[in-house]
């Protein structure tokens, strides 16, 4: 029985596809107190299940779905659910966060995750209530695309689906819950690998709250907080992440013909601004959030989900292509398969390079050619033609074209549509992010550095190892606890007009603080929890976890649940074998400057890397110290950190021979999945009898 | 001719997404848009920051920024996403 009063239902499932059993997978409250829930608490679990070095579809990978803590509160955006599993891009962790209603329908349910393993012998679904669980044969809905799955499920359930990109192990495999995603990191096509097409949840039960008064005067100052600042009150609702497209632009940030500059001359065509103008129908927001920064657009006589910035990032600038109308279809129609839009852009960028170069002569699109991209997204998902050397995502693509440096990725993942050459913290984000090239991952610092209110030196180094592991830290909580991060916005206060001149001395003031912040933020990490007993203004995550759970929870706990999150995940990356020599980034955003006029527009990761590494208390290859992972309650890892100090090389092949297996191993997960019940479909157990938990 | 561009709640604010103006640093530039635009500009403008060729003014010399025939300003409201 738990002691703590609130915030948890007290319930992992565990399945098991191979056997068909059923059962709960204990965490003690100690365990919650300290992972909290989302993607740290799955990490946690991950280390104890996941075997290292296994292949990423085979059966003994691990799904790992959580509720994060705030799911069910009510609270403010804070709906956001999380998967973990091995990453079939990078072969280290994969986080995939999504603003679908899933992980609060798990809630109702009764349940804070579900642990999946091993592999059905066919199709199948999971449909969870407050009754048990149901393993059952999913045939009849094997090969139909996302939406089509949805429309078969009632509304009292929520899901999460896949599509033919999935079944199809595509390496970059999305899974939808609603027209929101868990879309990166190809917890799709992990999916897939276990023949698992959906996962359905229902139920009414409520979340125990300890402080329910308490609970409803935050959500009442939350909500107060988020819609009377200029950008998740009034940038966000209006323009969605679309209103990023012009000040990237304008800040050389904005990713374009894969990554060979930061600026577009025809960026306009694309924006929010124009996307509002033109094909804007309504707002969307998640479940329980007021900033609605989702987007309504017409398309082929319907409503349907308008795209994000990085959506317009990947299939607009970084390919050359100013029809909004095109991107509205091609993010349409990579939902439907089943596609994170962010990879596939960037793949079909980066074969668009190769194409240029020579190097993949059978393309027949190009930078300055569209019509055949809606073909090529189609053979991508079902491994046809062409599309199919594009289907292990741009790192595999570009190696097998003797151009590795053309993939714009670290460790295997895609980079979001932020060019970094205009924000240099911003690119060590990408090259340290657990999970590959991420921009939330990695810190999210070119709003620090080009978009946000107050801006430092977007091209020097300094300073931004300090901010880059304190934004990485605070987004790892604020996503575990279940939060959308555009929550996080708010923190910076607007300035009031009376105080603020955009070209008076207050900007470079304050951009030159920033920087000089750096001294004491160092310390931060070495502070007890205890230390900053205070609540944040602007971080109302602390106040929230004290109301729900009714446990004291103050900015410094805050600090080190993110920490010990960040660094188990970094535990895992290197026990599976990415070691600190894949922290790096393509020679073009190192070496190359951007703007040729501006020599300092490249990212100087060499100087950023070693002040990252000793400030996060790692060594000099990355590694975490014996005494921080003492610190942090993760002593369990200790004697794999010392491992990988003493004998590198064994983690190394052990990424190694995933390496060169794959081939075979991607042939025989796919000869053994997809093998449809002919004869009865429906509603047959997938196993027999005892899937019931 | 400086290329001035508007993005967001400004250019809804003067219903335009750019203008031509002849001006020899960045105070001249902003003094002039004010002039032109009176209150819809300064209310905006207030909490825009001000990029030069993708440089941010105020980082830099501020109002004292040259401007060269041919460049590029934008004023940029405060944006965020993920």
């Amino acid at each position: 029985m738990s002691e703590i009063r609130g915030g948890f239902m007290g319930s992992v499932l565990d399945v098991d596809l191979t056997t068909g059993k059923v059962g709960t997978y204990p965490i003690a409250d100690q365990t919650l107190r300290e992972f909290l829930g989302g993607k740290i608490l799955a990490a946690r679990i991950l280390w104890d299940l996941l075997p290292p070095g296994i292949d990423p579809f085979s059966p003994e990978n691990v799904l790992v779905f959580t509720a994060g803590t705030l799911n069910g509160s009510n609270l403010p955006s804070s709906s956001r659910f999380n998967c973990s599993t091995k990453n079939p891009l990078t072969y280290g962790v994969a986080t995939s966060n999504c603003g679908g209603d899933f992980g609060m329908w798990l809630r109702k349910a009764g349940h804070d995750g579900l642990i999946v393993r091993g592999r059905a012998e066919r199709p199948t679904r999971i449909d969870i209530t407050e009754e048990g669980v149901e393993l059952t044969d999913a045939s009849d809905l094997w090969g139909k695309d996302t939406e089509a799955v949805q429309e078969t499920l009632g509304k009292q359930v929520r899901e999460v689906v896949i599509g033919p990109a999935g079944e199809n192990l595509v390496r970059f495999a999305c899974a939808l819950s609603g027209d929101r995603a868990l879309g990166r990191c190809g917890v799709g096509a992990v999916m897939g690998s276990k023949n698992l097409k959906l996962i359905t949840a229902a139920g009414k039960k409520k979340l125990p709250v300890a402080d329910r008064d308490g609970l409803k005067a935050l959500t009442k100052s939350w909500v107060k907080l988020l819609k009377g600042h200029s950008v998740t009150g009034e940038q966000l609702p209006n323009y969605g992440t679309a209103g990023l497209v012009n000040p990237t632009n304008a800040t050389h940030t904005l990713t374009t013909r894969n990554f060979q500059k930061g600026h577009w001359e025809h960026a306009d065509d694309v924006s929010g601004e124009t996307l509002a103008e033109t094909l804007l129908e309504k707002s969307d927001g998640c479940r329980t959030c007021p900033i609605r920064c989702g987007r309504v657009v017409k398309h082929d006589g319907k409503n349907v989900k308008g795209p994000e910035f990085e959506t317009i990032g990947m299939f607009g600038p970084s390919m050359n292509n100013r029809d909004l109308k095109k991107i509205v279809a091609w993010n349409r129609e990579a939902d439907l398969l089943g596609m994170d839009t962010i990879s596939l852009g960037s793949t079909i960028a980066c074969a668009m390079e190769l194409h240029e170069k020579g190097l993949l002569p059978e393309l027949e699109v190009t930078f300055d050619d569209h019509a055949g991209v809606s073909k090529l997204i189609e053979e991508v998902a079902y491994r046809r033609g062409v599309g199919a050397a594009l289907s292990d995502g741009s790192a595999r693509l570009a190696e097998s074209r003797g151009a590795p440096g053309l993939s714009m990725s670290s460790k295997g993942l895609e980079f979001a549509a932020y060019e970094p050459r205009g924000a240099v913290g911003h690119g060590l984000g990408y090259a340290v992010s657990n999970r590959g090239g991420c921009h939330i991952n990695g810190g999210y610092l070119v709003y620090f550095e080009a978009l946000g209110a107050v801006n430092m030196d977007p091209l020097t180094p300094k300073a931004k190892p300090s901010w880059a592991i304190f934004q990485q830290n605070m987004f790892e909580v604020v996503s575990a606890v279940g939060n959308c991060i555009f929550t996080t916005y708010a923190v910076v206060p607007d300035v009031p007009d009376w105080a603020y001149n955009p070209v008076g001395p207050s900007a470079k003031i304050v951009g030159k603080a920033l920087v000089g912040a750096r001294a004491a933020m160092n310390q931060l990490g070495r502070l007890r929890p205890g230390m900053l007993p205070i609540h944040a203004p602007g971080i109302p995550q602390s106040n929230a976890i004290e109301a729900v759970t009714g446990e004291r929870c103050r900015l410094g706990d805050l600090m080190v649940v993110g920490e010990r999150g960040f660094t188990l995940e970094r535990m895992i990356n290197l026990r599976e074998g990415l070691l600190g020599e894949t922290d790096t980034l393509p020679p073009r955003l190192t070496d190359e400057p951007e703007r040729p006029d501006v020599p300092e527009s490249k990212v100087p990761l060499d100087r950023m890397l070693p002040v990252y590494y000793r400030v996060r208390r790692w060594d000099e290859n990355g590694v975490p110290q014996a005494k921080l992972l003492r610190k942090l309650g993760l002593d369990f890892a200790i004697p794999v950190a010392d491992e990988v100090r003493a004998r590198p090389g064994m983690f190394r092949e052990r990424r190694n021979l995933l390496k060169v297996g794959e081939a075979e191993s991607l042939r025989v997960a796919l000869g053994a999945i997809g093998q449809v019940k002919k004869k009865r479909r429906g509603k047959s157990k997938a196993k027999g009898k005892g899937a019931r938990a | 001719m400086i290329e001035v561009k508007f993005y967001s709640h400004l250019r809804r604010a003067l219903g335009t997404r750019e203008v031509q103006v002849e001006a020899a640093s960045v105070g001249e530039l902003f003094d002039q848009l004010t002039a032109r635009y009176g209150e819809p500009f300064t209310e905006r403008a207030g909490r825009c920051k001000v990029f030069v060729n993708g440089t941010h003014a105020g980082l830099n010399r501020g109002r004292r920024t040259k401007l060269q025939p041919g460049d590029e300003v934008v004023f940029l409201p405060p944006v965020a996403g993920g």
